[in-house]
């Protein structure tokens, strides 16, 4: 067991990542700073394409061909030296030693993540060979014993199945063991439970935070679901438009959120404690077309608080200890 | 679910293949074919090669149980020892083109830039000049023989698989578990060859099972005309020769009629099989 510190491990500055789509180039990722310390998980939400998987994406540099890094920069802490990210080459011999080894990666749809022609074994063991200089068997006792810690029954029997002999939790299971087996220092975690049925998601929750514990290993995880950033994380990132808006530990952002899109979020989903009379709230509009973003503050045309200060590029408002917001009203309307 | 069976792909598939009655009708022709041509020198008494001047153009008798053609050469030798042949040209030819389109496809489809764009082309330039066209002045170009058979075959039919390929891989490269591959730290070939590649080869195998049918019309046809393998060699295209001369076909149904029954049922069975391939390796079914 790790406890949680507040050593640095990834800090992302003024990250901006940019696609090319036909002769345009949309800004996906417009400026997004945050810290992610040892031990600790950093929940990113925000609603669909505001952003958050094109940053995760970008911390390895994962990114289509057609999309890059464009400005800022990803660093990350190890053993008290910086390895600056963003600035290797995309795909070098550096990058690719630090994925999956240092920093590793689940996604959205487990179904799709496990390729069907392999048995779970190879492709666990896969990655231990990649990185360690260890034998097959020793890859494979170590890839059940993973499969054991993540709760599969009879795994040393099982590392010969093929996927499709496995169930959605389970395959979801397998590749937080893949992602584990080289004990990774940061998980990334792109809407890990998304696709799951929710008894299975609950699950796959509590095992995560198992293997945090187990391993002191930093999570990033990605959901537009406020409610598993409230069970799970220790701090949050709230982007909208490839922003990030409002930025701090769960206990600031949550109960006393400053920035009007993050009140709007929280008021439209069920939280527990919430007074059962109350309805849910919708935030009107839809978000601006990436490609033609409006001037100033991209939330002002959904947001009831805007004036005409709005149409600046609003402020960071730093709000004591790590909080901060962007926008002009972080004090009103509460 | 413990007691799980321990399938892989290949068990799956095979069950679902024994199910499939075209497929098992196509594999039990072929297979009976390929064998009769592995045991020819069992089956028949006779040199394919051996003239018998006494014996010209004789009807079917226990002696010559399908006749002898105007050499009095033994019609069922020719017929079994022609198989063998006729069908490794078909098969090489196959697995040649399918090896070309593959690798091709593979770079083509993973990487797409320039590479891809002419690529492209040429395999249209390939698909839409017509094959026979260019298999003629290939043959005159390289002269006659197995071999250059083989090898004209194979890089004039490597367009449909490497279009095939070069599709799949498209879309695969988008699949989850590319991404995930990248996330891992496993290298650009590896991706390619070792997780992309195989699950593009079930659509491969069937192409290759139909190409060979194609290939061994293709071959009949050639030898047929003169074109294909030198007179001298047996092979079904080779036999059929013979029906050149309309007397022939008037007078000596049995020069003619075995070679054809010959080539349409392997041909049928091959597709027969191929097809029941497709229905098989398909995951959507």
């Amino acid at each position: 067991m790790v406890a949680k510190t507040d050593e640095l491990l990834l800090k992302v500055d003024e990250l901006h990542t940019e696609f090319t789509v036909g002769k345009r180039r949309v800004q996906a990722v417009n400026g997004v700073s945050f810290e992610v310390r040892r031990g600790r998980t950093l929940g990113i939400v925000g609603e669909s394409g505001c952003g958050k998987s094109a940053t995760a994406h970008s911390i390895l540099q994962l990114l289509p061909k057609h999309g890059g890094i464009a400005g800022g920069s990803v660093t990350y802490y190890k053993d008290g030296k910086d390895i600056a990210l963003s600035a290797l080459p995309r795909n070098s011999s550096q990058l690719r030693a630090i994925r999956g080894k240092e920093i590793s990666m689940i996604f959205q749809d487990p179904m799709a993540s496990l390729n069907p022609v392999y048995t779970i074994g190879n492709q666990i063991c896969e990655n231990v060979l990649q990185h360690e200089a260890i034998g097959r068997k020793a890859a494979r006792a170590r890839a059940a014993d993973m499969l054991t810690q993540l709760g599969i029954p009879l795994a040393a029997s099982r590392l010969d199945d093929y996927p499709h002999q496995f169930s959605g939790g389970m395959k979801q299971r397998a590749m937080i063991a893949m992602a584990m087996i080289c004990n990774p220092q940061l998980l990334i975690a792109d809407e890990p439970t998304t696709a799951l049925d929710v008894t299975i998601q609950a699950q796959i929750l509590e095992l995560m935070k198992k293997v945090q514990q187990d391993f002191g290993t930093s999570i990033i995880l990605i959901t537009h679901n406020m409610g598993i950033v409230s069970d799970m994380a220790d701090d949050i990132a709230v982007m909208y438009m490839g922003k990030v808006v409002e930025y701090g530990t769960v206990r600031e952002v949550l109960k006393t959120p400053r920035h009007p899109y993050t009140r709007a979020l929280l008021k439209s989903v069920p939280l527990p404690g919430l007074n059962k009379s109350e309805r849910l709230a919708t935030i009107p509009g839809s978000t601006p077309d990436p490609s033609e973003m409006p001037p100033g503050c991209p939330f002002a045309p959904r947001c009831g608080l805007a004036s005409d200060v709005c149409r600046e590029e609003p402020p960071e408002v730093e709000l004591g200890g790590h909080h901060r917001a962007r926008c002009w009203h972080t004090g009103e309307g509460a | 679910m413990q007691a799980a069976e321990k399938s892989s792909l290949a068990m799956r598939n095979w069950e679902k293949l024994r199910r499939n009655r075209l497929a098992v009708t196509g594999f039990v022709i072929i297979a009976l074919m390929s064998l009769a041509a592995i045991l020819a020198p069992l089956l028949t008494p006779y040199d394919p090669g051996a003239v018998n001047l006494a014996k010209r153009v004789q009807p079917p008798s226990w002696a010559h149980l399908l006749g002898t053609d105007k050499l009095g050469r033994d019609v069922l030798a020719r017929l079994l020892y022609g198989a063998r042949l006729s069908i490794v040209i078909g098969l090489c030819s196959a697995l040649g083109g399918a090896l070309i389109g593959t690798v091709l496809g593979c770079f083509s489809g993973y990487f797409g830039g320039w590479f891809d764009k002419v690529m492209l082309r040429v395999s249209e330039l390939f698909m839409t000049f017509p094959q026979i066209i260019l298999i003629l002045i290939l043959v005159v170009f390289f002269g006659q023989g197995v071999f250059n058979l083989i090898f004209i075959f194979a890089i004039t039919g490597w367009s449909g698989t490497y279009r095939l390929v070069r599709a799949r891989f498209f879309s695969l490269r988008q699949e989850s578990y590319v991404e995930a591959c990248r996330a891992f730290g496993i290298g650009e070939a590896s991706i390619m060859f070792k997780h992309i590649l195989p699950n593009t080869l079930s659509p491969v195998i069937v192409s290759i099972t139909l190409m060979t049918a194609g290939f061994i019309l293709a071959e009949s046809g050639l030898s047929f005309l003169g074109l294909g393998v030198p007179s001298g060699i047996p092979t079904w295209g080779n036999i059929i020769n013979a029906a050149k001369a309309i007397d022939v076909i008037q007078n000596n149904p049995w020069l003619w009629i075995p070679p054809g029954v010959t080539i349409s049922l392997f041909v049928l069975g091959t597709n027969f099989f191929g097809d029941g391939l497709r229905d098989v390796l398909d995951p959507n079914q």
